[in-house]
């Protein structure tokens, strides 16, 4: 159930939600109620109230009981049961319904005027007989006092069949060229026509007589308007003795006293559609026109808007049901409309508990709850940087500030923060630094239980400070396992005193360590006290510990006098070093002298080579002998010997220097190997 | 003679000019009486005049019978002068002797021998005779019309004086009818004439016909070539049958000529062509002596023919004939072509010069002679010439061996053509005349028929349409109120009155329904 309220007036569509096709069969439909919360909650005021493809027209039977339509495809009539509330039968047609009426109070007589001009008689037990008028019909009338039935079409005539004799009367003979629809009163019996001219033909019944023609085209164009097609009649409705109703196809409803041609109101429904019904409602002295858009409810008198109903399918047939606030409709769609507005009557006999339900709702309103709205004041917008959103749908206005959508609220937080990933970052450290802190008071504790190694770092700390927090993170090892604790502790203390004991005298060492003893011997007094106090198994460890302490200072000592050795190989090693280099720097200028000179001579070499090829032999011998590359000698026996010896070549002697230089870089490569040495002697003791 | 005479007198004062004449004159008349029998010549002059003055009264009449009545009152005149001569001088016979003469040498020119010179004077002699009877006849007569009628009915009758005389009898009783309606006999007498001629042209068409078979079968004799091998195979009885089949053809070709002699002879202006002399001569020759002279040229002229056996001579003798006739040929065709166009003045004069006289026309056709000898010579009918049997056989064994049809059609076409010379075939022209025949006859009979048949049918089916029309098919498919009991909606419903008001209050409020006024209400309730 939907609810709607315009203009304070509210209305309730009974007919809304999901419908279940019909081949379901019933164990399956209870299983979908079960399952889909949707189809549970839908309201099924009347059992298939629905056509398989649209309802053309629609209508109420006088006693209340049957709600006949008539629809297609197929064509087809379908009488509802409103005590049962569900579907009572359905009868096929062999064409589409234009209109039908029901002569009796039930659905036991019923005629239907059919767009191929025939005219089907229905009775309790279904088709009773047929017939046909010359032309197509658009409308019919019955007359209850002399049982002529008045059907006006596309003709000038107005055809009357009379049911009581069984014939065809003389038509009534009108000067339309059509007639679009027609009604009878039901005080005076007054037959009324409405043209394709826009009038519209009154005639008396007893005498058939035409006793007045009224002009509705020019009543219904108003200044404001253009007359852009004929204003034809396509509703017309009495009410009373006196009153007539009057829809045009321009969308007009212009209302008439019938002692008077000028019309007491003409109301505009502003959509230029043609009216499709038109109906009295007398207790609120409405009237309810329909247009196949909307069905409007205004006063007769001043014709003020009560409210309206705008329904998502075009309307055919609007019915009101009679003495109720309850509007059934044809729409384009399968399914037809049920409205109840509360306001025009109580809810029909057969459906009282809609007025039940209505109360319900009405004092039971549902509070608003915003979960997912976060309410935000001006301040907080300028911050966020979103005054210019004020007045768009993100934001809603409410009390002093604003309520918009969470998600958006955070996207916008995180965009105008940039950092609060730092913040975040602090927090986390500052967390850690107080769980850490928290570990510290361990550490007060263990110098307590180990004596000696409380006095040594105590001892460290005055020394250096930065130097202890590398140690501190040693120690934090060491007190783990006592043995390489103790290990640790002695190796770096060893090397600390030893510079500082080469740098200073032996002596103060040496006092130092009485010192050192006289401390101990003041804590281990200190620690028997508190080891009665404690447990006794903590006293043992100590015990082992002080004698361990006395094994490893003969080893210190050992240690000093191979790191005294070290130190002096390392240092002679540095001042070869030193030299290698400052030779290698005097090679360097002498290199680059060789090269220039080199290539001056080879330019007289050239020379020199041209000159001797010209010389004799003996020439050649003298010059070789100059440069010492020819040795002649005497021999005892009286001959003579020469010996040549080759020229060395450029390129030999680079290669010759590039060894060199690969030789005393290998050099310095051993000097890294014998520091690799030395180190693994230092740690044969620890095995 | 004198007997006759005072008839002709009689017959010319009973004349309508004669009366007339004699009233105004009766006076002087009687004092001239005496001169006239005195001055034969004077007499003669003055009635010239006023003839003359009487032609002109009858000017206005037509053209056609003032001519007819000027050549009638000139041949009276001359024939009264030959009579007159006759009885008195004997130098006329002098002149028709000097006429004879001229006729003779015209004669001997055309032929070389003197036999035939001789037959042509009898026939010249028995034209004279005849040619005086023309003469009287007109003298009688006072229309152009009856004259013709009166040759014909003398040339069907024959030759005897007493058929004269009854001839001059009913002569007599035509001038009467024809003085008394004289448009009417002209036109009675028009169309009588144009019946005869359509009745000649049938029965000559019906000639033609028989003729044709006739032509079929000589088509198909024997040609000079193979003639000799037929004799000589043939033996006595072939040379019997070609004896009288000779003798027979001979016959024939005699009395054609003799028809077309007494044809040419009985009409007025084609006689000259028979006797060669001139017209005037004829019209001289009036003496009853001169008819006995006619009877005995007639007997000559058969005699003529009897000698004319040999048939070498025809050849020639057709070509003179048709030389002389030629010329009164082109004049009536002209003079019938004029008088079509006059006919239709006004459509001749808008088209008059797309159009050639006939003449010219018959020249253009007549000058590529070859082209027409050819289309006589050509075979157009399947026959086979007896002697020619090897042709035959020819196409028959082309076709055995199963070669195409259309090789042997052109060797047959072939030989059709080559077969010219021998043969006269003009079936084209033969179909053509059938063709108008039987087209004219259906004409006038046959479709006339059928076709008011078809309107009579169209009339009737017309009249059964609209028979149709009056059905009334709205009331079909209920397309038209009927007010018959519906028996099933009989009380199908039941009165029922709710209505509060009156129907006094209803009267008040229907009066005054949309403001409205008593008289209007009235007028439209109407």
């Amino acid at each position: 159930m939907q609810v709607s309220s315009l203009n304070e007036v509210k209305i309730y569509s009974l007919s809304c939600g999901k419908s279940l096709p019909e081949w379901l069969s019933d164990r399956k439909k209870r299983a979908l109620q079960k399952k889909n919360v949707d189809v549970r909650r839908r309201i099924e005021l009347i059992q298939d109230f629905e056509m398989p493809t649209v309802c053309t027209t629609i209508k109420v039977s006088k006693d209340g009981q049957y709600i006949l339509a008539t629809g297609t495809y197929k064509p087809r009539v379908r009488c509802y049961d409103t005590y049962q509330l569900s579907l009572k039968f359905e009868r096929c047609l062999d064409s589409e319904v234009v209109t039908f009426e029901i002569l009796s109070d039930d659905y036991s007589k019923i005629v239907f005027l059919h767009n191929d001009r025939y005219i089907e008689f229905h009775s309790q037990s279904g088709f009773y007989y047929k017939t046909r008028i010359p032309k197509f019909g658009r409308d019919f009338s019955y007359h209850y006092p002399s049982c002529d039935l008045y059907f006006v079409g596309a003709s000038s005539e107005v055809y009357r069949l009379n049911l009581e004799q069984g014939r065809y009367l003389n038509p009534l003979q009108t000067d339309a060229a059509e007639n679009n629809v027609c009604d009878i009163n039901a005080v005076h019996g007054l037959f009324a026509t409405g043209t394709i001219e826009g009038r519209v033909e009154c005639w008396d019944p007893r005498v058939r007589k035409r006793v007045g023609v009224l002009d509705c085209a020019l009543n219904s164009v108003t200044a404001d308007s253009e007359i852009n097609s004929l204003p034809t009649i396509s509703a017309l409705k009495f009410n009373g003795a006196l009153s007539m109703a009057v829809g045009t196809s321009t969308g007009q409803v212009l209302l008439y006293d019938l002692r008077s041609d000028k019309p007491l109101l003409v109301k505009d429904h502003q959509y230029g559609l043609p009216i499709k019904s038109v109906h009295f409602q007398d207790s609120l002295d409405l009237v309810l026109s329909a247009d196949s858009r909307i069905v409007k409810m205004w006063n007769k008198d001043s014709g003020k808007i009560f409210t309206s109903l705008e329904p998502e399918h075009d309307l055919n047939d609007v019915c009101l049901y009679p003495s109720s606030g309850m509007l059934l409709t044809a729409n384009e769609s399968p399914k037809m409309g049920i409205y109840y507005i509360p306001v025009l009557g109580p809810a029909p006999r057969w459906c009282s508990f809609l007025d039940n339900l209505t109360e319900e709702l009405e004092e039971n309103p549902e509070s608003t709850v915003y979960d997912d709205y976060k309410f935000v004041t001006k301040k907080d917008l300028e911050n966020l940087g979103l005054t210019h959103l004020i007045g768009s749908p993100f934001l809603r206005a409410y009390m002093h500030g604003f309520f918009m959508d969470i998600r958006l609220y955070h996207k916008v937080k995180l965009m105008v923060n940039p950092f609060a990933y730092e913040e975040y970052r602090k927090d986390k450290i500052r967390q850690k630094i107080e769980e850490t802190r928290a570990q510290r008071v361990q550490l007060k504790k263990l110098p307590k239980v180990n004596k000696e190694l409380a006095l040594k770092l105590i001892e460290e700390e005055e020394e250096k400070q930065k130097s202890t927090l590398k140690k501190k993170v040693k120690s934090l090892p060491n007190i783990l396992t006592d043995d390489r604790f103790k290990v640790m502790f002695e190796n770096p203390d060893f090397q600390v005193d030893e510079e500082s004991e080469e740098f200073r005298l032996l002596n103060p060492l040496v006092s130092r360590i009485s010192e050192k003893r006289k401390k101990q011997l003041r804590l281990l007094e200190q620690q028997e006290l508190k080891d009665e106090e404690e447990e006794e198994p903590e006293g043992k460890p100590s015990d082992a510990e002080s004698s361990e302490s006395s094994d490893d200072e003969k080893g210190w000592v050992e240690e000093v006098r191979k790191q005294r050795r070290l130190l002096q190989q390392e240092e002679r090693v540095k001042r070869q070093e030193q030299l290698k280099e400052d030779q290698q720097t005097v090679l360097k200028p002498q290199f680059y002298e060789i090269k220039a000179g080199e290539e001056f001579r080879s330019f007289k070499e050239s020379a020199t080579k041209q000159r001797l090829m010209n010389k004799t032999l003996e020439d050649r011998l003298k010059l070789e002998a100059k440069h010492g590359t020819l040795n002649v000698s005497d021999t005892t026996v009286g001959s003579k010997q020469l010996t040549f010896t080759l020229k060395r070549s450029e390129q030999q002697k680079k290669q010759q220097e590039a060894e060199k230089l690969h030789r005393q870089e290998r050099k310095n490569l051993r000097r890294s190997a014998s520091h690799l040495r030395s180190r693994p002697r230092r740690g044969r003791p620890f095995h | 003679m004198a007997a006759p005479q005072p008839l002709a007198l009689q017959l010319e004062q009973l004349l309508n000019p004669r009366p007339r004449e004699a009233d105004p004159e009766a006076d002087p008349e009687e004092a001239t009486r005496a001169r006239v029998i005195d001055r034969f010549d004077e007499g003669e002059e003055e009635k010239d005049d006023l003839a003359v003055s009487s032609i002109r009264k009858l000017a206005p009449v037509s053209l056609l019978d003032t001519d007819k009545r000027y050549s009638g009152k000139t041949t009276s005149r001359k024939a009264w002068k030959e009579d007159h001569w006759e009885q008195a001088l004997p130098s006329s016979s002098d002149n028709e002797a000097s006429d004879e003469g001229g006729s003779e040498d015209g004669d001997s020119e055309g032929l070389g021998l003197e036999e035939i010179s001789e037959d042509v004077d009898e026939d010249l002699e028995d034209n004279k005779i005849s040619d005086e009877g023309g003469s009287e006849d007109g003298d009688s007569e006072g229309l152009g019309l009856e004259e013709f009628s009166e040759d014909v009915e003398e040339d069907l009758e024959g030759e005897d004086e007493e058929d004269r005389e009854e001839d001059r009898n009913s002569e007599d009783d035509g001038v009467v009818a024809a003085f008394s309606s004289v448009k009417v006999s002209e036109e009675v007498e028009k169309g009588r004439a144009v019946k005869n001629q359509i009745a000649l042209w049938d029965q000559l068409l019906e000639g033609r016909i028989k003729l044709q078979k006739a032509l079929l079968t000589t088509n198909q004799l024997p040609q000079p070539d193979v003639f000799p091998v037929f004799k000589d195979k043939g033996g006595p009885e072939f040379a019997s049958a070609l004896k009288n089949s000779h003798k027979a053809l001979k016959a024939l070709l005699r009395s054609l000529v003799d028809l077309q002699e007494e044809l040419l002879f009985q009409y007025p202006d084609t006689r000259h062509i028979v006797n060669g002399a001139k017209p005037n001569t004829e019209s001289e020759e009036i003496s009853s002596e001169d008819d006995e002279l006619v009877g005995e040229k007639k007997k000559q002229r058969k005699a003529p023919p009897k000698r004319k056996l040999e048939m070498e001579d025809y050849p020639s003798f057709m070509a003179k004939r048709f030389a002389d006739f030629t010329i009164y040929r082109n004049h009536t065709l002209q003079k019938w072509h004029d008088k079509t166009k006059l006919a239709s003045g006004k459509l001749g004069k808008g088209f008059g010069a797309f159009e050639r006289s006939i003449l010219t026309q018959i020249d253009h056709i007549m000058m590529d002679k070859e082209r027409l000898l050819r289309r006589t010579q050509t075979k157009r009918s399947a026959y086979r010439v007896l002697g020619k049997p090897e042709p035959v056989p020819e196409p028959v064994a082309e076709t055995l061996p199963g070669e195409p049809e259309t090789l042997p059609q052109g060797p047959a076409n072939a030989h059709l053509r080559d077969l010219d010379e021998e043969i006269f075939d003009d079936d084209d022209f033969y179909h053509q005349l059938l063709r108008e025949l039987i087209e004219r006859k259906t004409s006038s009979l046959d479709p006339n028929d059928q076709v008011a048949m078809g309107r009579q049918w169209l009339a009737i089916q017309k009249l059964r349409s609209k028979i149709r029309k009056k059905v009334d098919r709205k009331a079909s498919k209920g397309r038209k109120l009927r007010f018959h009991v519906l028996s099933k909606l009989l009380s199908f419903m039941a009165p029922i009155d709710h209505t509060a008001m009156s129907d006094d209050a209803r009267t008040e409020l229907f009066r005054s329904l949309f403001g409205q006024l008593n008289p209007p209400d009235a007028d439209r309730g109407k």
